[in-house]
Formats: C-alpha cells, structure tokens, sequence
C-alpha cells in the first residue's frame, strides 16, 4: 500500500510501534518466585493495588455502614458493631409500617419517570424543528432557549412557590402540594438545557438523508418518526437517563412543593422522617435509603460503559478499520453480476471520524469523465454509507470515489485504498457486464491431481516405449531427460478409487492435469486431443471417473494447451510429411518440415498458429472443436496452459482472440463450465473481460504467500545447493513483511474484478513450482498458510499431497506420488486442512464476504470477511507477535465467537485485544453491531 | 355575590349595610376603618386611631398595621439593603465568601485526590482498573440527598459513627470551623470518583510518543508531569472543571441536608449560618426565617446568585462557541 490515507500516516500498519510495544513484556501478576521478583512487582503494580482499595475504602464507609445500621436490630444509631450479632429486617418493617415508603418511592417513579420520558419526547421534537426547518422566530426561539437554560431552575424557586400559590387559587389540581405541578416543574427545568443540548446533536445528521427522504414525499412526521429518532436512540437514552438522574436527586423543589405527606417523594419523606432524630429513627432510615438506592444503582450500573466515553482505551487506537471501504462484494454493488446498461448501486462506507462530508462517484461512461455526486444512505454512531448509481454503459467500467471532507481535504478511494494523491486509473474498481465464472465456482475448493503420481489401479500396464516405469515407492528422478520418461503409471481409476479421500478433505471439484496421450509423464507435450492416454485407462476410465465424481457432486476440469502440441502429435506428423496439408498451416514452420517456432525453443512442442481458420475449428472454434467436444463429453471446464503465451508470437498477438474464442465455445457448449488460465505474472491485461474467466493467481497470491511465509532459515536445495528462487526468477524467494504483502494482495486484487477475484485460483503450490511445506520450512507456517489460503477471496486450490504434509524442493520433486500408507501421512496437517475447509464451506462470508484489513503488523494480518448476514474477523500470524488491540467501535463489535475452537473475544474499555501467538490462524464470528 | 350590599335607610350606623356572609346566610355589618381621601389616612371607626399608608400597609404611630396591603414598588431597596444595612451585609457577604471558596476548595480537593488516584492506576497492564471505577462510579451514583443524610447521621456528635470509630468526640457539625471542614470532606467524598474517571480518561488520552519524547530529552518524571502532562490534561478537563465549579456553587444539598447552614452566625438579621451558601441562604430566607418568609428579599438574593453563576456561564460559553450554533 504506497499510501494509508490522508493524514493517518501508515498508523495501524506501524511495525516498529508493533516492536515497542512487545517489550512493555511485564505483566501485572505477582509471581512466587523469589523476593526479588515481588519487589519488582510491588514496585510496579502492587502498591497501586494499595491505593485503589484505599481509595475504595473510603467511598465505601458510609455505605457499608448504612447496610450495617439496616440489618441491626436496634434502631438506634449508638450501636458499636460493624457487624450486628443479630442481623433482622426489623428495622425494614418498622420503616414501612411508620411511613409511606412505598407510596414515596411510587411517587418518585411516577413524577421523576414521567417527567424524564416527557422531556425526552417534547426535547426531539423541538430540536428537529429547531435543527430541521427555518421559521420565523426560530432565531429568537433559540436564543431564548439558551438564556433559559444558562438560568439555574434551582434558582427560581422563590418565584416557582409564588406562582404555585397563585395557580392554585385557580386551578387547584395542578396547584402547590399536588404531583402534577412537581411534574410540570421538573418538565420546565428539563425542557430548555435539553433541546439544545439536541439540537446540537440533531445538527452533526447529515442532512442529505432527510432531504431524499423528503424528495420521496416523505412528511415531517415520517423523517422525524422513521430516519431521525432511529439514528438517535443513544442520544436519547442519555438524555432520558441525565433528566431521571438529576429529577431523582433534587430535594429543594420537591419539599417546597410537597406538603402532604401522601405527596412526598422519597427525597422529601426521608428527610422528613430522620428530621434530626438520629438516635431514634437511623436503623430504619437505613433501611429506607437502601431500597431508595437500588434503582438508581442498577439503572447507572448499567450505563456505566456509557457515563465513561473518555475512559474508553479502544479510542485511541486508530488502524485501516477506520479509512473509508468499499470494494466489489455484494455489501458495496448492489448486483455484482450486472447486465449492460443496468444502474448499479454502489456503496462506500466511511467512519465518521474521517471527516468526510461529501463523496462523489467517478466513472467514465464511453470514456467521459463523470462525476456523481453520492447520497447518504444510512449511518450510525460510528460511519456513515454513501450511495451512488453506476450506470453499466460500457461492458468494462472503472470508477473510483472522491471523498471530500468539511475542512476541504480531498482523498481518493480506488481498488488499491485510499490515496490523497493524484493517480492515474489503473488501480481502479472495476465492474464488468460481461458475465463472469459460474456461480457454483464461487463455492469451491479444488483439489489438483497430478495423473501418474495420484493413484494408481490395479489394472494392469501396456508401458509405452519411451517409458522408464518406476515402483510407487521409488525415488523422485530429478532433472534431466529421465524426470520426464520416469512413468509410476497412475491413473484414472486409481484417481477414482480414491475419490473418498478427496470429498473427506472437503474439496468440490478436481483439476486433472493433462490426460491426452502422450509421450511424458507430465502429458503437457500431447501426441492427441483426441485420445484420452491409455496407460491411464483411455476414454472409458474418464467416463467412469465422471460419473462416479459427478455422482458425488464433484467437478472435474481437464487441462488444455492450445499453445502448443508435442511433436508426435498426429496433427504435427502430418504437417511435417506434407507440405500442403492442412495441419502445415497450423504451425510456425520457418523451414519444412525441420525449422519451425517452439515454445521457447524447446523442439518438442511446436507451438500452433492460431491464425489459422482450420486450426481454431479444430481446436477451439464451435461446437466440433476440442474445447467443446470434452466438454459434452463431461468435463465441467478448462484450465489452459501457458495461456499467457498463447497466440502471441512476434507480430502475431491473438493472445485475446483465443481466449475470447474459447470462452465463447465454452459458453454455448456448457454454460455453466469453467475457464482458468495459467498465469505466473501480473494477468491485469487478459482478465475480466470477454475472454478468461480468471487466471492461476500466482501473482497474486502464491508469490507473496510464499514471500511472506517463508522459512526464516535460508532454502538451499540440497541438490543444487542454492537458494529456492521466486518462480524460476534469478532471486531468491523474498521476505516480505506484513505491510508489504498486505500492499502486494491489495495491488494485484485492485487489478481484478471483484468476481474474478473471488474465482481465481488461489495455489499456495502447484506441480509446476516446490512444495509450499519446503517453502515454509515446516508444518507450521504452511498451516498459516493454509489459513491465508481459506479465508481470502478465491479459490483455494489443494495440491494432492500438501494435505499430507509432502514436501518438495522444485516441480520434480514435488510430483513425488502420493503415499497411501497412512503412516506416513502428517495427520496433524490433513486434521487442519480439513477444518480450514469446512470452515469455508459453512461460512459464505470466508467465500464471497467483502475484505477489509483491520490490523497490518509484520508479523499479523488481522482483517474482516463480511457479508450482511455474517461478519468473521481472521488472523493468521506467522510467528508470535504483540497482540493486536482493535477498538470495539471501529470493529462494530464487542464479541467474538472462535470458530476453531481458539479462546472468543471480549470486548475490555472499549477494545478487543487478540492473542499473540503465532504461527497461527484464528478465525473469529462477531457479534453484530451495537 | 360579595360585593351585594343592601344599604339600610334608618336609625342604624351610618354605613352600615346588609351583607352576604356565607352563601346561605347574610348580617349586617359595619365598616371598621373609615378612608379620609383628603390626606388618605385611614381611621378606625371605633378608637379613632389613625393609620397612615407606609410600603403598601397602613400603619398607627406604634407600627401595627391593617391586613391585608397592598403592592408598592420599592425599586432597588431589596438591593440596597443587601449592601447598606450592617446586620443584612454583614452575613451576606460572609455567605458569598463561603460560598465562593467552598465551590473552588471543592473542585480543588476532588481534582487533586481524582488525579492522584489516576495517576496512580494509569499503569498499562494494571489488572482490575475496570472493576475499581465501576466500583468507584457507584457512591458517586447514589441520589445525593440519601447520601448528605447518611453523612448527617455519621458525623453526629452524640451519635456518630465517625466519633464511636475514633472514640473521639469532635463536633463535626457544630463548630464553625469543622462544619465547614466536614462539608468540604463529603463533597471530597461525594466527588472524588467523578474527577478520578474523567482524568484517568484525559490521562490515557495523552499520545504515548509525547512522554517518550520528554524522556528522551531527558526530562524527569516531574518535568514530564508539569511540562507535559498536566497542561494536557488540564486542557481536556478545564471544560469540566468550570462546570464543576458552577455545580458545587449551588450545592444546595449537600449544605442544607449535611448542617442545614448551621451552625447559626451570632448576631445576624437574617437567618444567617457558618456553613450557609448563597442558595441555602436564600431557600432559609423564603421558608425559615424567624420573622416570617422574606419572600422579596430572597428573590433579590437569587438574582445576585444568577448574575454570577451567569458570568461564569458566559465565560464559559467563549469556549464553546455555543453562541455561534444560532443561526
């Protein structure tokens, strides 16, 4: 992330205050070990004990001695003890026989009570009319108001008992010594402070939200009944409780009023009753001021978290939680499959605390820029959401918001995050009408399945010529011609058998590495497309295969390379014999038959020519094609090979035209099937559009998995003696900190569609590259991996073997066949994939859930999948770390539950603290917003 | 009804008429005084002594009057009184000076104990800090009348908890002085929480990297707390303080509930007491005095209270800005 946001420097994401504050390592806990440890503690922590209960004992005395005089027997006040020999509620009888109590106490809850709910109801109407409309006299109505409540009520009582004398010469039932005028006071004392103190609150709404409503037709009424007094509940709790608590204490008005005794509050009553009669009258007046007290204990206890807002620790903390968000999941786009010229609603939430007063919409319909200015939509104590419609003119769109705030700071929010500088619109959010990947791969999880390393039947083996077989116990041949002749002769009805494995890890759909005929193990160098190889069982073993996994609801997708063929591929033999046949055209031959293009000059795949009409009907182009032949016969999609290559050859760039041509035979031969493309770099120019669905996101996510996971000890592969490189690159695999990676996910993931994003393939391995396991440099930091893997959008992809801990220094070697002696698995890994997994599948949140980070340490990525059903807030730790503090407003939460099986959340002072330990995963469901 | 009067022609009193007494039953009455206008004195009818209109009564030379009067403008008497008159002056300033150094000792004392007591519990990683101040908010909770009353009971000199405790036997609430001390000891007690709350808040407020900082430039743990903190701090709650100050100003509970003004002050006019403030003072002036409720007076006494709270109010306000949301 080159920029955090305007003004909030990199805070949230700061390592080194990350390094600070994980050597403040001492605790408040006294240990036994020594007189020395306990001085240091005392020094530290305990003599603050010392003062605290000092402290408590002070305010304490008087009021364990009133429940002390209570519980005495005798009433009188002189008895020694503290604590009575006799305790007896005599005192309490006596009380309650002498007096009126309860009478008082239902009068206090009836003037107080009433007076509070009255004042709350009368304060928020005269504040809307003050804050919403304009009328004349408002002005002077206001200013009037604020004189009024600068005069303390207390001090008009001399008139306030004149008056009452005079009223009730009039009208009587609301004349000195009844209820009702103690009421109406308390109402007069209470009216004017409060509906300023609401107006000013009324003020802070935006007024966007009541002007739409108003547009709408909605009346006065309605905004004040459905929009206004909704978002300020809190405000009117407070004012409720502020106008009980001041009405219950006040004693001077209510004993200039109240005459008779049937009147008195509890104030006047008790005062009246103990009038100096300390020696006689304390133990029931003891007991009478406990009972008075226990409403309002339990009234305030209950409030406390809210009388305290300055003590609230969470307040300080400030992280990525609190920037402006929105990105493509179903939370901030209305439809995240829209059709062209459809008005999508798109969403940005933004925490209050920004400032932000305005936001505006950027797009760019046919390539003008537009500007739309958002609404309100809906806000709360804590953010606010803004709304504006995108309108799809085009079938690829970009927008990006522009947030302006009050003192005239402008940011920017694009798929990358927030900005306050200028940039250009790469990093935009995107929305395609094109379509995407079918709706069921959205939900998946595959498992890939290398064909001769998988499983291997019983049946028994013709072995090619060119074949070295080998026993499934053998050692790995690494480099050279023999890696590739080296055949174990799995196949597809070992892949079969072992179906149960896979539906038990909790996969939905398998990748099948090439299956053509084919003279190499690895079958990407096809001799035909339209022979399924024989020594993994032909045709009939793919029907069975699809069957049996299509009975078990699982997909299967086959893996294609339109790039190039092997040079005994019947089409190639054919070119090379004869000139002028049609099969010439579909190669680069720059001198027949021996001169021709090969990817990347490796003669024994000639690479195809896809300019060539007859080539593309054969191979890609309608329904007799290769693509949509498999297709009908069961495969429910294609992974193409080298897909970044593909049709480009010097001048020749039909790159997009293939895949353009493949996705649409792979549309009407079966609409609900699958495309994804290999791709090792930035896949930014071939995706999201009309062409591949989504690509292999190694880029995307594998390398910076790797680079932020990696062993901290150097990988030198013990057969080279170097260092594991990045991918084949000429450096070593990188050490990322958590701010870097978190900058790389976001870069790649801004480059995408939301829904691409969310189908890509998400590979932590593959055949093609080392083992993740050797990688991490053990189970631990490949189960953090893991972690990564199941709760970020995409697909998880499960190469066979990583579930059972298989280990791997380069692609050979990580083809190693798969043990099924159970013994050698690692049960504790496959235990963890397997509760990763059903994880994901439980909680559509971790599939298609929006993104947020919360917290960005070195060594922790802590963020939020959100749905507007589900909120699970996630962290995968690579190694130990300070724990993370989030504030509980900035979360919208103050709980959370562990989903496995980890210690929950609770929210302490406002904050949620996480655990530090690590290499880690902790996957938390929250509690729904206050 | 009342006014029906049926002159009887005759040997009867000259002014004499038939009037309705009840509803239901009638008399004949005589007027008693008899209203000279030429010089507008009053006579009674019977002896002859004569009554001459003094501030809204008639009154004889030996200063009896007739009931009831009625409504004089008296300007700014009430005022002048308040300033001129030495039995009146004298204990009204003393109550305005008691009133003006409980309310700042008030603040004074719950701050600097509420302070402390933060300070010392702001140590990051000190467990059970939540539970002290919700314990702590609870006294401060409990409705103030019940509580002056408890300490009312616990400081009495006979009977008192605080003195069979100590085995002493002070005169909490009778002496002048330790009247006063008590008084301000319960608000202590009564407010200490509330401060200790709002500056544990303002404390954890402060950035961390400001007392690093301070440490770095080598300032000691004194130098950082008055260069640093306390300036910080104070601006947080200067806000709070005032409003402090402007409660404890009118705290008629505490006064009028814990010593109910008394001890009385020797010598005074008006009912005048060591610990009384302005609003306690006005509420005896009303409701207690010995010479009958002083109704006028005690208003006077409440428009002086408001002139001040008022000013301070406005002082306040300049920080607010209150003014500036009318519009």
């Amino acid at each position: 992330m080159s920029s955090q946001g305007p003004g909030t420097a990199a805070s949230g994401i700061d390592e080194e205050a990350d390094e600070r504050l994980s050597s403040d390592a001492d605790r408040d806990q006294p240990e036994t070990g020594g007189a020395g440890t306990f001085a240091r503690w005392f020094r530290d922590f305990g003599w603050r004990h010392l003062v605290a209960v000092a402290a408590l004992l002070f305010a304490f005395f008087p009021v364990i001695y009133i429940v002390s005089a209570a519980i005495k027997p005798t009433g009188s006040i002189s008895a020694q003890r503290l604590i009575p020999a006799n305790p007896s509620l005599v005192n309490f009888r006596t009380l309650f026989n002498d007096t009126l109590f309860f009478r008082w106490l239902w009068n206090t809850i009836l003037i107080a009570g009433g007076a509070s709910v009255t004042t709350v109801f009368l304060c928020a109407l005269g504040a809307y009319a003050f804050s919403r409309q304009r009328f004349k006299g408002r002005r002077g109505g206001l200013l009037f108001i604020l004189l009024a409540q600068m005069f303390p009520p207390l001090l008009a009582f001399v008139a306030l008992f004149l008056l009452a004398v005079e009223i009730g010469n009039v009208f009587p039932a609301v004349g000195l010594d009844t209820r009702l005028l103690l009421f109406f006071v308390y109402l007069g004392t209470a009216l004017s402070v409060n509906t300023w103190l609401m107006k000013g609150f009324f003020d802070t709404l935006p007024r966007d939200m009541d002007e739409s409503a108003e547009i709408d037709g909605a009346s006065h009424v309605q905004i004040f009944f459905r929009i206004i007094l909704p978002l300020t509940t809190p405000i009117l709790a407070v004012i409720f409780l502020l106008t009980l608590i001041t009405t219950n204490t006040d004693f001077i008005l209510s004993s200039i009023i109240l005459r008779d005794e049937q009147n008195y509050t509890l104030a006047v009553g008790l005062t009246q009753y103990i009038s100096n009669q300390y020696g006689a009258r304390w133990g029931p007046f003891a007991a009478g001021a406990i009972v008075g007290s226990l409403p309002v204990i339990a009234d305030v206890a209950s409030e406390v978290p809210r009388l305290q807002p300055h003590a609230r620790r969470g307040q300080g903390l400030s992280g990525p939680l609190d920037w402006p968000h929105h990105d493509g999941s179903s939370l901030y786009v209305s439809d995240p499959q829209p059709e062209l010229d459809e008005d999508v609603a798109v969403f940005v939430r933004v925490p209050r605390t920004t400032g932000v007063e305005r936001v505006w919409l950027r797009s760019a319909p046919d390539g003008e820029e537009t500007f739309t200015e958002a609404v309100l939509d809906r806000a709360d104590d804590h953010e606010t959401w803004w709304r504006a419609d995108l309108h799809l003119r085009n079938p690829e769109n970009r927008y990006r918001f522009l947030l302006g705030s009050g003192d005239g700071r402008l940011a920017w929010l694009r798929g990358e995050g927030l900005c306050d500088e200028d940039t250009p619109d790469v990093a935009d959010f995107r929305l395609h009408a094109y379509g995407s990947a079918p709706d069921w791969a959205l939900d998946a999880t595959c498992y890939g399945v290398f064909p001769d390393r998988f499983a291997r039947s019983e049946a028994k083996k013709d072995w090619p010529s060119w074949a070295q077989p080998a026993d499934w116990d053998d050692e790995v041949v690494r480099g050279g011609q023999a890696a590739m002749d080296q055949l174990y002769g799995g196949d597809l009805d070992g892949v079969r058998e072992r179906l149960d494995h896979i539906v038990e890890l909790g996969a939905t759909m398998i990748w099948l590495n090439p299956i053509f005929e084919s003279s190499s193990n690895h079958r990407y160098n096809a001799a035909s497309f339209d022979r399924i190889d024989p020594v993994l069982g032909g045709e009939q073993a793919l029907r069975a295969l699809l069957d049996e996994a299509h009975r078990r609801d699982l997909r299967i997708f086959g893996d294609l390379t339109p790039n190039h063929t092997g040079d005994d591929h019947d089409w190639f033999l054919t070119a090379q014999a004869d000139a002028d046949s049609a099969e010439a055209g579909f190669y680069f031959f720059s001198r027949h038959p021996d001169e021709y293009w090969a990817w990347l000059g490796v003669q024994s795949l000639p690479e195809l020519n896809h300019a060539d009409p007859e080539l593309r009907r054969r191979l890609w182009d309608g329904p007799d094609s290769v693509v949509a032949r498999w297709l009908a016969f069961g495969l429910d999609g294609w992974r193409i090979d080298v897909a970044h290559t593909t049709g480009r050859h010097g001048t020749t760039e039909l790159n997009h035209q293939v895949a353009r041509g493949i996705r649409r035979t792979l549309q009407q031969a079966k609409p609900d099937a699958y495309l994804v493309a290999e791709h090792f770099f930035d896949p930014t120019p071939v995706l999201g559009g009309d062409g591949w669905h989504v690509v292999m996101n190694y880029a995307g996510f594998t390398a910076q998995a790797w680079a932020w996971l990696r062993s901290p000890e150097a990988l030198v592969d013990p057969k080279t003696g170097e260092e594991l490189p990045l991918f084949g690159r000429p450096y070593p695999i990188p050490n990322s900190t958590g701010r870097q990676t978190a900058a790389s996910l976001d870069a790649f993931r801004a480059t995408l569609p939301w829904q691409a994003t969310l189908a890509s393939f998400n590979l932590l391995d593959s055949h093609d590259t080392p083992r993740f396991r050797t990688v991490a440099g053990g189970r631990d930091r490949q189960l953090a991996g893991v972690g990564l893997q199941m709760t970020m959008p995409g697909i998880p992809v499960v190469f066979a073997g990583d579930e059972i801990g298989l280990t791997g220094w380069d692609n050979e070697d990580a083809r190693k066949p798969m043990p099924w002696d159970e013994a050698k698995w690692d049960s504790a890994t496959l235990a963890a994939y397997r509760d990763l997994i059903r994880l994901r599948c439980e909680h559509p949140a971790l599939r298609r859930g929006g993104l947020r980070w919360a917290h960005v340490g070195a060594d922790v990525l802590v963020y939020l999948r959100e749905t507007r059903d589900e909120r699970l807030l996630v962290a995968v730790a690579r190694a130990g770390h300070p724990s993370v503090t989030l504030a509980a407003a900035s979360l919208g939460a103050t709980r959370g539950e562990h989903l496995l099986g980890g210690p929950d959340l609770t929210a302490a002072d406002g904050a949620l603290t996480l655990p530090g330990d690590g290499p880690a995963v902790h996957v938390w469901s929250l509690d729904h917003r206050e | 009804m009342q006014q029906l009067r049926i002159p009887v022609e005759g040997d009867t009193v000259e002014g004499g008429a038939i009037q309705l007494i009840t509803f239901n039953s009638a008399g004949f009455r005589v007027p008693r005084y008899d209203y000279r206008p030429d010089d507008g004195v009053l006579v009674d009818t019977q002896d002859g002594v004569e009554y001459t209109p003094v501030e809204g009564t008639f009154t004889n030379a030996e200063g009896q009057s007739v009931n009831p009067g009625w409504r004089v403008p008296i300007g700014f008497d009430n005022y002048t009184q308040l300033l001129t008159s030495p039995q009146i002056r004298a204990p009204f300033l003393r109550v305005l000076l008691w009133t003006i150094s409980f309310a700042v000792l008030s603040v004074v004392t719950t701050f600097a104990v509420g302070l402390l007591l933060a300070m010392a519990l702001n140590k990051p990683g000190l467990k059970g800090l939540k539970t002290y101040r919700t314990l702590l908010i609870l006294p401060y909770a409990l409705p103030s009348f019940l509580t002056a009353l408890i300490w009312a009971g616990l400081l009495n000199e006979s009977f008192g908890a605080v003195n069979n405790l100590l085995r002493v036997a002070v005169p909490w609430l009778n002496d002048p002085w330790m009247a006063k001390v008590s008084i301000l000891l319960v608000n202590l007690w009564l407010g200490f929480p509330y401060m200790f709350i709002i500056s544990l808040g303002a404390l954890q407020s402060i950035p961390s990297d400001l007392l690093e900082a301070a440490r770095t430039d080598g300032a000691t743990g004194l130098q950082a707390f008055r260069r640093v903190t306390f300036p910080l701090l104070f601006v947080a709650v200067a806000p709070l303080l005032i409003a402090s100050f402007a409660f404890n100003f009118n705290n008629f509970n505490i006064v009028f509930l814990l010593t109910g003004g008394g001890p009385p002050i020797a010598g005074a006019q008006t009912p005048a007491g060591h610990t009384d403030i302005l609003i306690s003072y006005t509420y005896r002036l009303s409701f207690e005095g010995g010479r009958g409720p002083e109704y006028a007076f005690a208003a006077a006494v409440a428009v002086v209270i408001f002139l001040i709270v008022a000013s301070i109010s406005a002082y306040s306000f300049r920080y607010t800005k209150a003014l500036e949301e009318i519009n």
